[in-house]
């Protein structure tokens, strides 16, 4: 992906995908009465790095799906819901593996003992984040691909209007 | 959270807010006027927009955490539920607009006063969507 189009392509739908994951979890944790309790367990600076982690994860994700053509480029609906599920899949078993990883080094450093445990901890929640990060991915997917929609009709370009306009005469 | 911290990220979300709402005032502002061709200052704006809605996102999380969130059920709960989807409503609404401009970005030739109308009035939207979180912030905030 050469062009600076494409990246800034990237960078909204990641971002975008980002933002309406996170203030999703949020209004079900507050609605549910469980954010304070979540946020407790959770400091300020670690917060803002395990953010700043997952806002990388699901940019380079979005970048995997679409390095080879933006939303508007035709291709299979088969290819990109197989794109989107790997790259979610990746963006979740990237999450849980680097936390598990920070978290494991931790452990192991004051207790070598525990390695093995918190190696299979690891692998046992990167393998189940990975499929719930799949099935996230391929949500998104059809949200990113209806919001491409919505923008279309919402501001059409002058290729549309003529397309329209040619059309209806 | 030690207090200089607290400050560092209160001013990262109030000058991401500063970018988001100002930047949106003078793309309204720039789609009003024939003097120049808007989409590259537009798609740089886009740019910054993205980060600062991150930004806010995230460092909205952090002072949640310091102030400690009210209950769903009582009425500065309400708020904060208001707030959060007036958020998530401007999220969706900016990502149209976002893609839009991206397209016109693609396009060799000048885009359409039609579509320039359009914009204009999405990033209108954006911006007094933004003075409406503004709003619901400081009702949060003093209570």
């Amino acid at each position: 992906m050469g062009d600076s189009a494409s990246w800034f392509e990237v960078w909204v739908i990641g971002t975008v995908d980002l933002a309406t994951l996170s203030l999703v979890a949020l209004v079900s944790a507050h609605l549910s009465g469980g954010l304070s309790g979540a946020l407790a367990g959770l400091g300020t600076v670690p917060g803002l790095l395990l953010f700043g982690y997952l806002w990388f994860l699901v940019v380079a994700a979005v970048w995997w799906v679409l390095r080879d053509g933006g939303l508007r480029e035709e291709r299979a609906i088969r290819t990109l819901i197989v794109r989107s599920a790997g790259g979610g899949a990746l963006a979740g078993g990237g999450l849980i593996g680097g936390v598990a990883l920070v978290a494991g080094i931790a452990v192991v450093v004051t207790d070598a003992a525990s390695l093995t445990a918190v190696a299979l901890i690891a692998t046992i929640g990167g393998v189940a984040a990975g499929i719930v990060g799949a099935i996230v991915g391929v949500v998104f997917a059809a949200i990113n691909v209806a919001l491409q929609w919505v923008s279309e009709r919402a501001v059409p370009t002058a290729e549309r209007e003529d397309y329209s306009s040619s059309s209806s005469s | 959270m030690s207090s200089s911290l607290h400050l560092v990220v209160r001013s990262i979300h109030v000058l991401g807010m500063a970018i988001a709402l100002g930047g949106s005032v003078l793309a309204w502002q720039l789609l009003g006027s024939d003097d120049q061709d808007p989409i590259p200052s537009l798609r740089r704006f886009e740019w910054l927009f993205w980060g600062a809605i991150g930004l806010l996102v995230a460092t909205g999380v952090g002072n949640l955490g310091t102030l400690g969130p009210p209950g769903p059920s009582t009425s500065w709960g309400a708020v904060l539920t208001a707030k959060l989807l007036v958020v998530f409503a401007l999220v969706v609404g900016s990502a149209v607009r976002s893609l839009a401009v991206l397209r016109l970005q693609d396009r060799d030739r000048a885009a359409s006063d039609h579509a320039h109308a359009r914009l204009r009035t999405l990033y209108a939207g954006t911006a007094w969507s933004l003075v409406l979180v503004v709003a619901l912030a400081e009702v949060l905030a003093h209570g």
